[in-house]
C-alpha cells in the first residue's frame, strides 16, 4: 500500500522527523531526476529541476490534502518546470531547435554501446515536449495510463496519441541517425 | 473496451502505442489482446517485431543517477522539527526567544563592561569632578551652599 505508506511519510516529514522526509527523497528522486534528464536533455537543468521539485514539496507538506497521490504531484511539479525551461529555451534561440545529438547518419557498426544511448536520449530530448513526456513516463517509467494522464493532465486517449506519435517519430529518428 | 470489441485493428493501434509487451498495454484490454495473439500470431508478427526493437533500444536507457550532494542539499532543507522548551533559569529567561536574542543580550553586556572598564576615568583624577557633580546636585535639590551641608555632616 504505497499510498497509505506515502501519507505516513509525508505526515512525518512534515512534523520534521529527517527520516521521513530521506524516505521521500530516495523513493522519488530517481524518477524525477529521470524525467528531467530525458526532458531536458541536460544533466545540470535535470538536477536543478530535482531540487526545486523537492523544494515546493517541503513547502506543501504542512499543507498536504491526504487524497492528493505525492507521486502525481510531485511528477506533475517536475514536469511543469521542464515545460518552463524548454519555453525559455525557445524564447532565447527563436527559431532554433536544441542540437543535442549529431544528426548525421554513421554506419550502425560504428557506434558503439555509449553512443547509441547517447543518440537515443537525444532522440527523446528532441521529441516535442508532451511526446517525450509520455514516452518517458509510460515506456521508460512504467507509469501506467491512468497515472501518466493524471501527471499529464490529460486524457488517457490523448496520451495514447501521444505515445504512438512519440514512438514513430523516434523510430524515424533512430533509422535516419543509424542507431536503429 | 471488453475482450468481445477487441479488434485488430485496435490491437495494431495498441502495439503502435505500447509497444510489443502486453503488460504495457491498458490493463482492461490485456486479456483480450493475448487471447487475439494466440489465435493469429502471423497476423500481428511484423508489428510486434518493429515495436519490440524500439522497446529494447528504450529498455537499454540507464537510469540516470541521483547524486548524493544533490540528495543531501534537498533534505538540508526539508522541513525540521520545532526545537523542545528550554529548561532551567535559561529557559525560563529566554526559552521563548530566539536563540539569536540571549546571545545578543549577552554580547551587548559584555561590551558594555568591556568599553566601561576602559573609558572610566581613574580614581586620583576623578575626585575634583565628582565634587563638582555633587554641588549640581546639591544646588538642584534646594542647597545654595554645599559646604554648609559638609559642615553640617561632620
Amino acid at each position: 500500500m504505497a499510498f497509505t505508506s506515502d501519507l505516513d511519510q509525508i505526515t512525518r516529514a512534515a512534523a520534521g522527523d529527517p527520516s521521513a522526509a530521506a524516505w521521500l527523497v530516495d523513493r522519488y528522486s530517481p524518477g524525477i531526476i529521470g524525467l528531467a534528464t530525458r526532458m531536458l536533455g541536460d544533466r545540470t537543468e535535470a538536477e536543478d529541476v530535482t531540487q526545486e521539485t523537492f523544494l515546493r514539496a517541503w513547502k506543501a507538506l504542512p499543507d498536504w490534502e491526504p487524497r492528493a497521490k505525492f507521486s502525481t504531484w510531485l511528477h506533475r511539479v517536475a514536469l511543469n518546470l521542464c515545460y518552463d525551461i524548454l519555453r525559455k529555451r525557445r524564447e532565447d534561440l527563436p527559431g532554433e531547435l536544441p542540437d543535442l545529438a549529431d544528426p548525421a547518419p554513421t554506419p550502425p557498426e560504428q557506434l558503439a554501446q555509449g553512443e547509441r544511448v547517447r543518440a537515443i536520449e537525444a532522440a527523446i530530448a528532441d521529441l516535442p515536449e508532451r511526446q517525450a513526456a509520455a514516452i518517458t513516463l509510460c515506456a521508460l517509467q512504467g507509469h501506467s495510463q491512468a497515472e501518466a494522464a493524471s501527471i499529464m493532465e490529460t486524457s488517457e486517449e490523448a496520451l495514447e496519441s501521444l505515445l504512438a506519435r512519440a514512438r514513430r517519430t523516434l523510430r524515424t529518428t533512430l533509422a535516419e541517425r543509424s542507431v536503429a | 473496451m471488453n475482450r468481445h470489441d477487441m479488434t485488430d485493428e485496435r490491437i495494431f493501434e495498441l502495439i503502435d502505442a505500447y509497444g510489443a509487451d502486453p503488460h504495457a498495454f491498458p490493463e482492461a484490454e490485456r486479456d483480450a489482446v493475448r487471447k487475439r495473439l494466440a489465435e493469429a500470431p502471423g497476423l500481428f508478427a511484423a508489428a510486434l517485431e518493429q515495436a519490440r526493437s524500439l522497446d529494447t533500444m528504450l529498455a537499454r536507457l540507464p537510469e540516470p543517477a541521483m547524486p548524493e550532494a544533490l540528495r543531501a542539499s534537498i533534505l538540508a532543507a526539508a522541513p525540521q522539527a520545532p526545537k523542545p522548551a528550554a529548561t532551567g533559569l535559561r529557559g525560563r529567561l529566554f526559552g521563548r526567544l530566539p536563540n539569536w536574542i540571549p546571545a545578543g543580550a549577552v554580547a551587548s553586556l559584555a561590551m558594555g563592561l568591556l568599553i566601561g572598564v576602559n573609558v572610566s576615568v581613574p580614581a586620583s583624577m576623578a575626585t575634583a569632578s565628582t565634587d563638582d557633580a555633587d554641588t549640581v546636585m546639591y544646588a538642584a535639590l534646594g542647597f545654595d551652599d554645599y559646604s554648609l551641608i559638609n559642615e553640617g555632616m561632620e
